[in-house]
């Protein structure tokens, strides 16, 4: 069989979905692509294989048998499981989207979908996923003024002492602004590297994550000292801590 | 086209609202009318009673009775000689008020039955109408689902072919998993399209005899391949003797549509059994369908023959469908004097379905 596209390293995929010919089909393509797929048909052992087994993403179906795909990612998420999850439903409207994305979802693919787009989708997510977690210095922890954050357990310590879970959004946002500690990061940039496809209609939604890592760790949110806005460009991360 | 100005729905709760306004006003008007009353038969009385004291005082002044009675033709002076009010005046004053209340209270009463009648009636229209709506909302998201889960499989199907380079063997289990998916469509399409045929005023169907046996077995047949798939075993034990008479279409519809429902319900399990069997008492030809599958809670029952009715949540689907397959079966059944029950002992305890169709129609002929 031919790859599409690259080489990626053989991913574990679990593909949740109830439609056996649709999850057939997907196992096979995935597998054709190098990958090694696993298939569930509902939500509840879809979920107990999520938080018990390590997969590098989950292609997640929303209508699912016994508990939907957006609880199954909800729960999975509040146990602190960070692995990558695709949507994949019949419902495509903005609501439905946005909704799968608050759930905690990376991206969402509406059904018919195209297997190709199926391909590259999956193949984004993994290569950022690996950009993430992949080349980590020995030294995960990211210190800046007070505050320390260790990207691989996404758990961190505010200047005031507070511990501070931060989401994987969260977390992928800071760690691209701190590997270019000083300089600015563009709003495209960030966008590219921590959703890769836009799923989001506009770069506003960066700005409310900012929004949110200034109130974790900022001793003053409203003058921040290490999470600078550069006015029409982007934003620039500076561990020193500066006045802007 | 230029857009309505004002919806059906919008038309009618306003109509609601000026009902409801309307009879508020009757029921002023007649209070009121009531009231009024009470005050001229009190202002009446009162004017009597000045006229008896007036009456008095001229007797005490030497006017006769003759001309006392001239003056004030509602009085009168008693066998005792005493100056008081005709009875009869005081007779035809209860009368008049008697009348004027029955006439207000007849006259209002008629027009608040007619208005909260009419409030009633509009009142149901708009519950009637959000109900269906509702129901269809759940019939476009589920049928949505319906056609585009096998719609993306043989998308999926179709692009695999076309990315990949594949063995004989794989291409033919490709093009099964095609057929199966187009099927499935296909059985959709057929449902809706016999949903609209039944919604028309009138269905014509045929009556002939149709040995059950037989019709049962051309339909197991038909989906056999799928119940083999879903590891499902279909056991039929009807015997050759019995016959209905119906229409031989629609109860080819009735029997595949029942049989899809219990292939539905073991498929959701991962597989099961399924039993049909009949027999026949003096008056019924009893047919029952029944499965070891996911099985309903008893208070669903009735609602399952309901269109577009699916238990359950909609995120939360057990298994598919429309919510049609089981309204076709009642109204086909019924449409030919039978009947149709569904009993469970509750959710994962199976089904069964049983349809009844009157011997009488048999023996007719």
């Amino acid at each position: 069989m031919n790859e599409t596209s690259g080489s990626v390293e053989a991913a574990r995929i679990l593909v949740v979905e109830d439609e056996l010919h649709l999850a057939q089909g997907l196992a096979e393509n995935l597998e054709a692509e190098g990958h090694r797929p696993e298939i569930v048909s509902d939500g509840a052992t879809a979920l107990k294989r999520i938080v018990t087994g390590n997969y590098d993403l989950v292609i997640l179906d929303v209508m699912l048998p016994e508990l939907d795909g957006l609880a199954v990612c909800e729960q999975a998420r509040a146990q602190g499981i960070m692995t990558p999850i695709l949507f994949l439903t019949a419902k495509g409207g903005v609501d439905d989207r946005i909704r799968g994305l608050e759930a905690g979802g990376d991206d969402y693919l509406e059904k018919p979908f195209h297997l190709r787009e199926l391909l590259l989708r999956t193949q984004a997510i993994l290569q950022r996923w690996k950009w993430y977690r992949g080349d980590l210095p020995l030294d995960s922890v990211i210190r800046f003024g007070d505050n320390e954050f260790d990207s691989r357990t996404f758990e961190g310590r505010s200047w005031d002492g507070c511990l501070q879970t931060l989401t994987q959004k969260e977390a992928m946002i800071l760690k691209a602004l701190a590997e270019r500690d000083g300089s600015v990061v563009s709003r495209d940039d960030l966008l590219e590297k921590v959703w890769g496809y836009e799923v989001f209609p506009s770069t506003r939604t960066i700005d409310n994550f900012i929004l949110r890592l200034r109130r974790r760790f900022e001793p003053e949110p409203e003058h921040p000292r290490y999470f600078h806005t550069v006015r029409g460009v982007g934003y620039r991360f500076t561990s020193e801590g500066d006045e802007t | 086209m230029r857009r309505r100005i004002f919806s059906t729905r919008t038309l009618q709760v306003g109509i609601l609202i000026l009902l409801i306004v309307s009879a508020t006003q009757v029921l002023w008007w007649m209070m009121d009318q009531f009231r009024r009353t009470e005050g001229l038969r009190q202002r009446l009385t009162e004017l009597y009673t000045e006229d008896v004291t007036a009456g008095i005082e001229l007797q005490r002044l030497g006017v006769d009775q003759v001309t006392l009675e001239k003056l004030f033709p509602q009085l009168t002076v008693n066998s005792e000689g005493e100056v008081v009010v005709r009875p009869e005046s005081l007779e035809s004053l209860e009368e008049d008020r008697a009348r004027w209340l029955n006439q207000y209270g007849w006259e209002g009463a008629f027009f608040l039955i007619v208005l909260v009648a009419s409030m009633t009636a509009v009142w149901r229209a708009l519950h009637q109408e959000s109900l269906l709506r509702r129901r269809q909302q759940n019939f476009i998201a589920a049928v949505s689902h319906e056609l585009k889960s096998p719609l993306a499989s043989l998308q999926l199907s179709a692009e695999t072919l076309n990315l990949r380079e594949l063995s004989r063997e794989r291409v033919l289990e490709l093009a099964v998993r095609m057929t199966a998916d187009l099927e499935r469509m296909k059985d959709m399409i057929r449902n809706i399209l016999d949903t609209s045929r039944l919604e028309q005023p009138k269905v014509e169907l045929r009556s002939e005899a149709v040995p059950l046996a037989l019709a049962v077995t051309y339909v197991v047949e038909e989906l056999d391949n799928r119940a083999q798939r879903a590891g499902t075993k279909i056991e039929v034990d009807i015997g050759p003797e019995l016959e209905i008479r119906v229409d031989p279409v629609a109860v080819q519809t009735v029997l595949r549509n029942l049989l899809d429902n219990s292939l539905k319900a073991v498929e959701t399990r991962g597989g099961g059994k399924i039993r049909i069997g009949a027999n026949r008492d003096p008056q019924w030809t009893h047919l029952s369908v029944s499965d070891d599958g996911v099985g309903f809670f008893a208070e669903d029952s009735e609602r399952l023959f309901e269109k577009f009715y699916r238990p359950g949540d909609e995120m939360l689907r057990a298994g598919s469908g429309q919510g049609l397959g089981l309204y076709i079966v009642k109204r086909l059944v019924e449409l030919q004097d039978g009947r149709v029950t569904a009993h469970s002992e509750g959710a994962g305890r199976g089904a069964e379905f049983v349809v009844s169709w009157p011997n009488s129609r048999g023996e007719a002929i």
